[in-house]
């Protein structure tokens, strides 16, 4: 399977080893960051990195576990409940003087959207590459929530991302 | 057998397309939840357009009105609740994902339940030389100095902890 190197860079612990071995120079960056263009999938630098740092993202993922309707509903059912409580806490964190509240209020609204996303990757939202992501993209192309939706923004994503379900 | 449960399967997912529109909160958690999953793959373009995406969505989220502390306590002993339909959903389509879900989210729900419930009792006194850490996989929000070595929830290291800040929102 075609992959490219990716490192973490917490992890990294700037041992070069990466530097030496690889042959395209992809790995010698003045961002920490990997060179994509350059990467040719060798994997020498994901073996000789002492730290652990660099792991190899296969160019094509597999498509996602398929969702039963029922779970799917009450996931996002569930999500749907979560976001509330996550407005209605920011709503009350605004105007809140003392900062203890006002410091819980936002954790719990942080933490409601967390839980939200959680529940709507197990949805079928798992990965930005499965067709539920893109059929959601064309969707709010298609019929825009308000009329200043930036729709570049989603057109923009459908060319970045391939739809790994289509056949 | 084999293909009967496929088309079983398949019937019912397709349903999922008449279902009603999520609101923009929940489209506003979708992008964010998107926004990771290319962040986890270190497409960082794709993270800020779907970051961005996701505060179109919040921006336009109609503003409430009618919020209190008791209202979102009562509401989080509603989740607590919900969650075992949840759980037994899950469990009878042998999804383990969404099962593993509900732990978490019912674990990280029950604190914020009973942060809010101390809150109403002690009031800022509880907050005295302490931080507030949300750990950012699964929610579960954690009083003190420093965050926990492991999420005591989803058992990540103390880094994917974050601190909450008072200032701005
Ligand atoms: S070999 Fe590993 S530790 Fe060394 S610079 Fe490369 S990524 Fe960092
Ligand atoms: S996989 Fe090979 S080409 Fe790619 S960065 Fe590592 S050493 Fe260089
Ligand atoms: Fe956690």
């Amino acid at each position: 399977m075609k992959a490219c190197a990716v490192r973490n860079i917490r992890l990294c612990t700037k041992d070069c080893l990466c530097l030496y071995v690889c042959p395209t120079g992809a790995t010698d960056t003045e961002n920490s960051i990997i060179d994509v263009t350059k990467c040719i999938g060798c994997e020498a630098c994901a073996k000789a990195c002492p730290s652990g740092a660099i792991s190899m993202m296969p160019l094509e993922l597999p498509v996602q576990q398929v969702k039963q309707a029922e779970v799917i509903n009450s996931l996002k059912e569930m999500a749907g409940r979560k976001v509330k409580k996550e407005e209605q806490a920011l709503s009350l964190a605004k105007k809140e003087e003392k900062l203890g509240l006002k410091r819980l209020l936002i954790a719990l609204a942080t933490a409601e959207r967390f839980i939200a996303e959680d529940l709507l990757r197990e949805a079928g939202y798992m990965l930005p590459q499965s067709a539920n992501a893109h059929r959601f993209l064309e969707d709010l192309i298609a019929n825009p929530p308000t009329e200043d939706f930036p729709k570049e923004i989603a057109q923009k994503l459908l060319e970045l991302i391939p739809n790994n379900e289509e056949v | 057998m084999q293909e009967k449960s496929e088309e079983k399967v398949l019937s019912k997912v397709q349903k999922e397309e008449d279902l009603e529109k999520l609101s923009t909160g929940q489209m506003a958690a979708l992008c964010s939840n998107l926004a990771r999953g290319c962040e986890k793959q270190y497409k960082e373009e794709e993270t800020a357009l779907f970051t961005k995406l996701a505060s179109y969505f919040s921006a336009i989220s109609p503003e409430v009105k009618d919020a209190t502390v008791e209202k979102i306590s009562e509401e989080l002993q509603e989740d607590l609740k919900a969650y075992p339909s949840l759980r037994a959903t899950a469990d009878a389509a042998e999804d383990r994902g969404a099962a593993r879900v509900c732990v978490w989210g019912e674990k990280a729900t029950r604190m914020l339940s009973s942060l809010l419930n101390r809150y109403q009792e002690e009031g800022e006194k509880m907050f005295e030389n302490q931080e507030i850490w949300v750990c950012s996989i699964c929610g579960f929000v954690y009083l003190g100095n420093e965050p926990p070595n492991i999420c005591p929830v989803c058992k990540v290291p103390a880094f994917k902890f974050m601190k909450i800040e008072g200032g701005k929102i």
